[in-house]
């Protein structure tokens, strides 16, 4: 129990500094949010109302614990662009965006872990010599450019799936997912490549191991080596990068949506940033930390329950 | 065994190709980068222009030169200004242990729970866009990998006969920890900025391509990819062609860092 208690005081503790940056951040941005709303011509009267409106006459601290049980609340401030409260506006994107992780990390796991077993079973003979500099040009690739690839063969030269735009699952399920899947292979593309890479790894290290001497000693054959006895403890550490690449997935589709005009939240997030709407802009990336931090946390959990050592540590 | 040197071999002729053409394009391109032709837009492959022409019928080999000039300074500073805090950060948790190690350790956790490219957009949302925002954001982004792997390495180092004899010496904490452990714990940090490189190169192509990175008439290959997404049915290889340079690039930095961590490996 005292490491779970140790886990969540550590998510707190980064879920408090990541606000306290995000926070920060935005206070010292050159410009004043009061005379750029009221413009340079405001007198004495109008500056003091607006300030005490928008609670800029208080002192930082307070300020800050404000804005963090704001957080809570669910109450994060007034889009300035949208004239919308900022929560609003995030969850009615945050389908499309969740979506789009969720079939990304499931592309992840069925394509990126089998390939890397494989990889690691043909060990230093050519096809897993391949398959690790397949993967080696796939964390290369920028997704944005893949996306664009893929977007010209599927959607505008082979007309499989139309080129961009968004239809949402509760109007047509089958389109959803068709406008969907371009995107989420592009987002899932370098982080495939690195689960192949980390799990021809840990495979090939975990082969070194006595036990795995053991069951080919008692006439094992590879593949049930592999599967009954290696999988299971390589699999942990694979699930530690799996972990980080929630953030990877998440920064990704900021671009993605971009390129495939998706209405999610990191097109809403380029929106705010070229209009400067700042208090939506801070709403966001403190969501999206947010949402990486409790991943990562989670992650930490189910880490433990799969290997009750790590408890021992 | 000799097999895993490819890997650096690799690694040293992509990069080496690349800073060639970043070399030469500093006093020659095939054509001048601005100029503009209205008879040859959209001109596929061909003999006079190897890799086609744009949209205002310049040409695009030469912009491609020009933007290697873009990616490789962006990529040396932004490596640069997130090793040197990096490394100093990285020093003085490993160093002096305790609170202060804690702390700054929580710090760098949550600075790589930030997906990168998130906190170079928060970075240019408030501070402007522009070519010096890109690449200040990227170096800051850079900062925690180095610091984790330059404070392991400094943990280690700390408890060797060495330091201990430097200490009892009375050479003071600033020396030993730059002149005495620094060199020692220098091979990671090499390898760090060789994957650094590579990330700073995909994270300001992804930011100008989003149109907040690099601004024109700074030439940048992922501004050129948004500027080609437009054209793609008209003409393909011109987003083809940046695509390439940014994989390369980034392909080169990785294979050599990989290479030298190879060798690295081999010595111990």
């Amino acid at each position: 129990m005292y490491i779970y208690l140790r886990k969540l005081f550590a998510m707190l503790a980064t879920v408090f500094l990541v606000s306290m940056i995000t926070f920060i951040t935005f206070e010292i941005i050159p410009g004043d949010p009061v005379l750029a709303r009221l413009g340079v011509d405001a007198d004495e009267a109008q500056i003091r109302a607006l300030s005490e409106e928008l609670g800029l006459d208080e002192p930082l601290y307070k300020r800050f614990f404000g804005w963090i049980t704001g957080l809570f609340t669910g109450d994060l401030g007034q889009s300035i662009r949208y004239s919308r409260p900022v929560s609003e506006l995030i969850f009615d994107r945050l389908p499309v965006t969740l979506s789009l992780a969720l079939i990304s990390m499931v592309l992840i796991v069925i394509i990126g872990v089998p390939l890397g077993i494989l990889s690691a079973r043909y060990g230093d003979r050519l096809p897993g010599i391949s398959i690790s500099i397949v993967s080696q040009i796939g964390m290369a690739v920028p997704s944005f450019w893949t996306g664009i690839i893929l977007m010209y063969i599927f959607g505008l030269t082979l007309r499989w799936v139309s080129p961009g735009g968004y239809t949402p699952w509760s109007v047509d399920p089958v389109e959803a997912f068709k406008s969907l899947l371009l995107p989420a292979v592009a987002i899932a593309l370098p982080s495939i490549a690195t689960v192949i890479r980390y799990t021809r790894n840990t495979v090939m290290e975990q082969m070194k191991n006595d036990y795995v001497r053991l069951a080919f000693s008692k006439g094992l054959k590879m593949n049930a080596v592999l599967f009954r006895h290696v999988l299971k403890n390589a699999l942990i550490p694979v699930i530690t990068v799996l972990g980080m690449i929630t953030a990877n997935i998440l920064g990704g589709s900021i671009v993605i949506e971009q390129v495939f005009t998706l209405p999610g939240v990191g097109r809403l997030l380029i929106n705010a940033i070229s209009v400067r709407d700042l208090p939506l802009v801070q709403g966001m990336v403190l969501y999206i930390s947010l949402v990486i931090v409790v991943t990562n946390f989670l992650i930490d959990i189910v880490y433990t329950l799969i290997d009750p050592r790590i408890k021992l540590r | 065994m000799k097999r895993k040197r490819v890997s650096l071999y690799i690694g040293i002729s992509i990069i080496a190709s690349l800073l060639a053409m970043m070399v030469v394009s500093l006093f020659y391109t095939p054509y001048p980068v601005t100029e503009m032709n209205r008879d040859e837009r959209f001109a596929p492959p061909s003999a006079n222009h190897p890799l086609g022409t744009d949209n205002f019928g310049r040409d695009v080999l030469s912009r491609i030169m020009k933007g290697s000039q873009t990616a490789f300074f962006v990529g040396l500073i932004a490596v640069s200004v997130g090793g040197l805090f990096g490394v100093l950060v990285g020093a003085i948790a490993g160093y002096f242990g305790g609170m202060l190690d804690e702390f700054i350790m929580r710090l760098m956790d949550a600075m790589m729970a930030f997906p990168g490219i998130l906190f170079a957009l928060m970075f240019v949302s408030i501070f402007g866009v522009g070519i010096r925002n890109t690449i200040i954001a990227i170096g800051i982004m850079s900062i925690p990998s180095f610091a984790r792997i330059t404070r392991s390495g400094f943990i280690q180092h700390k408890e060797f006969e060495y330091v201990k004899n430097a200490r009892v010496k009375g050479v003071s904490n600033f020396r030993i920890m730059f002149s005495h452990i620094l060199p020692n714990v220098l091979s990671p940090i090499i390898v760090a900025a060789s994957m650094g490189f590579s990330s700073a190169v995909l994270s300001e192509a992804a930011l100008s391509y989003l149109g907040l990175g690099v601004q024109p008439p700074d030439p940048s290959w992922g501004r050129m990819l948004n500027e080609s997404q437009v054209f793609i049915t008209l003409s393909p290889w011109y987003t083809i062609a940046p695509g390439i340079f940014i994989t390369l690039i980034v392909l080169g930095f990785n294979f050599l860092g990989d290479g030298i961590a190879d060798l690295q490996d081999r010595q111990q």
